[in-house]
């Protein structure tokens, strides 16, 4: 019976294995992050149309920029996973949208090595659309201390959000920059800190325009960047970390 | 690939198996009745009176010296120093917090992390007395525990996930929180440290659910307590009725009084009691008068905040006697009649028994084999004064510093933080007690905000060559110390008691011990490689007796202990949580 059930389940990995395409980086990592973040049964296909960008060398492997310019995708993305394929903890952000589809996401990031970034974009069929991109770098911007744990007022700024929502011809440009550690856990006698959720609202509105969920992938002093095929609207950035902080800041209309 | 595969289902079943224990939500009838229930440990102090008394007796006198540990767990990192927390047990699941405002879940059968919850904590935090926590409370599918920078966290008790959290006061002001909280008629319950820092001492209860404050009491004179309707401050009276009565001047701004040990709960008379800490500034000189609402005994209504009644055992504490210590509820008989008491052993070296209906002296005596600054208590419990026994005004002075006095005991005290613990079978207390005096001398200060306020200076020195800490049972119905246990370094660790006919406590020196109740005779020890300064505790599983205890040298000893360093600097830092069972008979 134990026998029967083993060999099932082989033959269904088997046949899962088949359906993912080859890496043209050939990360050790490939097949192992798909099945994590994505599901062993999931559909998955190489789009040039998601357009992910990365520096080709890492200056400072703890704020590495990220950007997914996905203006040339044809349809409103579902769902939108990213990861660092060889970092601890390869996850940086998953994110599900509102009424409105995002055209472009930027966040900084770590890396631990040099590494394939990617990012998954899920279509109305339920496929996932992968963009690929490679950082090289010296590394160790999981495991150094963060700037703020050699600051012992740190908690002065701790929290403190800037930024604004801008008007673009056709969408709306929302740059946003929060002071937190988020500090990964792996830095010795510093626990895990940092930033978990992040969700945009509509003022008076219930439904986040995007939520985002981060993992300790993402760089201290995190900036984000989202635009959004809308008007500006009043707007409401709200964000919660590990630790059950909560920190707010209320977006104008059309500048701040 | 097939490792993946083969672990989903096992994933899926986990998953279950957390929806499940969800289900054991903790009730307020389980916290009322902790004290007669064997199979967990819901509150701080074994059952809200603080009895620490066990009725289970399957370990007993005659079987404690076949104990053995059954496993152990590390709270991590290099934050080792301090453990002086009392364990919880609700289904097989234990929760324990650690130095440096740490928390866990630990499978109670294997030792086996369930989730850990690391506060990050400022780096200008003003412990006085050293990074510690002594304890969490459950209720609901949640676990709160308080942090070094005055923060009430709730955490899912199934995933250790943040829930809400709280400022309770701003640590910036020296304001900070070490004991458990408390759950009394489903209000979370609080106090708060600092009286070295001159913050306002308070007792707040908040909306487990949801965090939101629903009433605060300050604990000095002079402050306006509030309940909170709908997110609104309605007042509910000042605290002494006005300001200015006990103290001089603007001194009741910053007085003190922290209620930083946490309180117990009678159900019997629907009472909370809270021990306040010293006046601020140490120095007595710059407050004459009475100082209330600090170093008393506060019983307040747990609906609102109101105080009930107040006893003071130091008035215009001189010494940092700092009478915090526990107010444990119990009745005994006398003339045919049942005497609904409470006792309370004082850092300032006597142990009161109070009539717990409204908080008059029924006697005192002193606890400890000499006590300088009093020679006794008059007939409504209050201190008669030694002349000469406090230290000197530095304005009668020449220079800044005022005239020492060697006063005893010192102000680590007669009994500091440590639970005791009162046995329904042999009728006594077993205080963990110690024997040390100090020179102590006034100097000039002024209130600053965050920074020490004190005035005083002080070095502390052991009252004999070869003992310190004392462990003492104590008749409270005649002041009759029944039996002592003298050891080396001064004893730091809370103390339980079984109607196996044991008492348990830990010393400094690593070991867990067990003692036979009536006589104090040591039956038990076990060296748990670092100091054990935390408070034992004892259930049931599978029908078994378990005992588990944290330890980890730390506290304030190592702190502020002056010349006691000689007997203690050798010990080493731990970090470790010990469980205990006897030898199961193989079938």
């Amino acid at each position: 019976m134990r026998g029967w059930m083993a060999l099932g389940l082989a033959l269904l990995s088997v046949t899962v294995q088949a359906g993912f395409p080859e890496d043209p980086f050939h990360s050790p990592m490939w097949e192992y992050n798909l099945e994590r973040y994505l599901g062993d049964d999931s559909e998955v296909v190489h789009d040039e149309r998601v357009e992910l960008q990365v520096p080709p060398f890492a200056e400072d492997s703890a704020q590495v920029p990220l950007t997914l310019d996905l203006t040339a995708f044809p349809e409103p993305a579902q769902r939108i996973v990213t990861w660092v394929d060889l970092n601890p903890i390869p996850h940086l952000f998953t994110y599900e949208p509102g009424a409105d589809p995002v055209r472009l996401l930027s966040l900084n990031f770590r890396v631990q090595q040099a590494t394939t970034v990617r990012a998954a974009v899920q279509d109305a069929e339920g496929v996932w659309h992968l963009g690929s991109a490679y950082v090289d770098a010296a590394g160790g911007g999981c495991t150094a201390p963060s700037l703020t744990s050699a600051n012992p007022d740190w908690e002065k700024v701790f929290g403190t959000v800037r930024g604004g929502a801008f008007s673009r011809a056709e969408h709306t440009r929302y740059k946003l920059n929060v002071m937190h550690p988020m500090d990964s856990g792996m830095v010795g006698n510093t626990p895990a800190f940092y930033i978990e959720q992040v969700a945009l609202y509509r003022e008076g509105d219930p439904h986040p325009l995007l939520r985002l969920e981060l993992s300790q992938s993402a760089a201290e002093n995190p900036m984000f960047v989202f635009e959004l095929e809308q008007e500006a609207p009043r707007s409401r950035l709200w964000m919660r970390d590990n630790n059950g902080n909560v920190f707010e800041r209320h977006l104008g209309g059309t500048s701040s | 690939m097939r490792l993946n595969s083969i672990g989903k289902p096992f994933a899926v079943s986990a998953l279950a198996l957390a929806v499940s224990s969800g289900a054991y939500a903790v009730t307020d009838e389980d916290i009322l009745n902790d004290h007669t229930t064997a199979d967990d440990v819901v509150s701080y102090g074994m059952g809200l009176q603080g009895q620490r008394y066990s009725a289970l007796d399957t370990l007993n006198a005659d079987n404690v010296k076949s104990l053995q540990p059954v496993w152990a767990f590390s709270f991590g990192s290099e934050k080792m120093r301090g453990q002086e927390s009392q364990p919880l047990i609700k289904d097989g699941v234990m929760y324990i917090t650690a130095s440096y405002s740490r928390a866990y879940a630990i499978d109670a059968k294997t030792g086996e992390e369930i989730w850990q919850y690391d506060a990050r904590l400022p780096d200008g935090i003003m412990p006085c007395c050293d990074v510690i926590n002594r304890g969490g409370a459950l209720y609901g599918d949640l676990f709160f525990f308080a942090t070094l920078d005055a923060k009430l966290v709730a955490l899912n008790k199934d995933t250790g996930k943040v829930v809400w959290i709280k400022p309770v006061a701003d640590y910036k002001e020296g304001y900070a929180i070490t004991a458990a909280p408390m759950i009394v008629k489903g209000k979370l319950i609080t106090g708060v440290s600092g009286g070295e820092f001159g913050i306002v001492g308070k007792v707040e209860a908040y909306d487990p659910e949801t965090g939101d404050k629903l009433w605060t009491r300050p604990t000095v004179e002079g402050h306006m307590g509030y309940v909170y309707e709908d997110g609104k401050a309605i007042e509910n009276g000042i605290s002494g009725g006005e300001a200015g009565k006990t103290w001089p001047g603007d001194m009741w701004k910053t007085g003190g009084a922290a209620t930083w040990l946490g309180g117990t709960y009678d159900a019997d008379t629907d009472t909370l009691f809270f021990g306040t800490g010293n006046p601020a500034p140490w120095n007595s000189h710059l407050r004459p008068g009475d100082n209330l609402f600090s170093s008393s005994r506060v019983a307040l209504d747990p609906d609102d905040g109101s105080i009930k009644w107040h006893f003071q055992t130091t008035p215009n504490d001189g010494w940092d006697y700092d009478g915090v210590n526990e107010l444990i509820s119990f009745d005994y008989e006398e003339n045919g009649g049942v005497v609904k008491a409470a006792a309370t052993a004082d850092r300032n070296g006597f142990f009161y028994v109070l009539d717990r209906t409204d908080g008059s002296f029924i006697r005192g005596f002193p606890f400890v084999d000499e006590v300088s600054w009093a020679e006794g208590l008059d007939e409504n419990g209050r201190p008669i004064y030694t002349d000469g026994g406090r230290p000197g005004n530095p304005a009668d002075a020449e220079g800044e510093k005022g005239e020492p006095v060697l006063a005893r005991p010192a102000f680590l005290g007669g009994k500091n933080w440590m639970p005791m613990a009162y046995s329904q079978d042999t009728g006594l207390f077993y205080v963990p007690s110690n024997e040390w005096a100090m020179d102590i001398w006034n100097e000039p200060v002024s209130y600053k905000k965050g920074a020490a306020y004190l005035g005083a200076g002080f070095t502390i020195k052991p009252a004999n060559e070869d003992f310190i800490g004392v462990l003492r049972a104590i008749d409270p119905k005649t002041g009759e110390e029944v039996w002592r246990h003298e050891n080396r370094a001064p004893l730091w660790g809370g103390v339980m008691t079984t109607a196996g006919n044991l008492v348990f406590t830990g010393t400094p020196e690593g070991y867990l011990k067990a003692f036979d109740a009536q006589t104090g005779e040591e039956l038990y020890r076990f060296n748990t490689g670092s100091g054990v300064v935390g408070t034992p505790i004892t259930w049931e599983m599978d029908g078994e007796q378990y005992v588990s205890v944290a330890s980890g040298w730390g506290g304030a000893v190592p702190l502020w202990g002056g010349e006691v360093a000689k007997v203690v600097k050798e010990f080493n830092q731990g970090g470790m949580l010990w469980t205990f069972k006897l030898p199961k008979e193989d079938s």
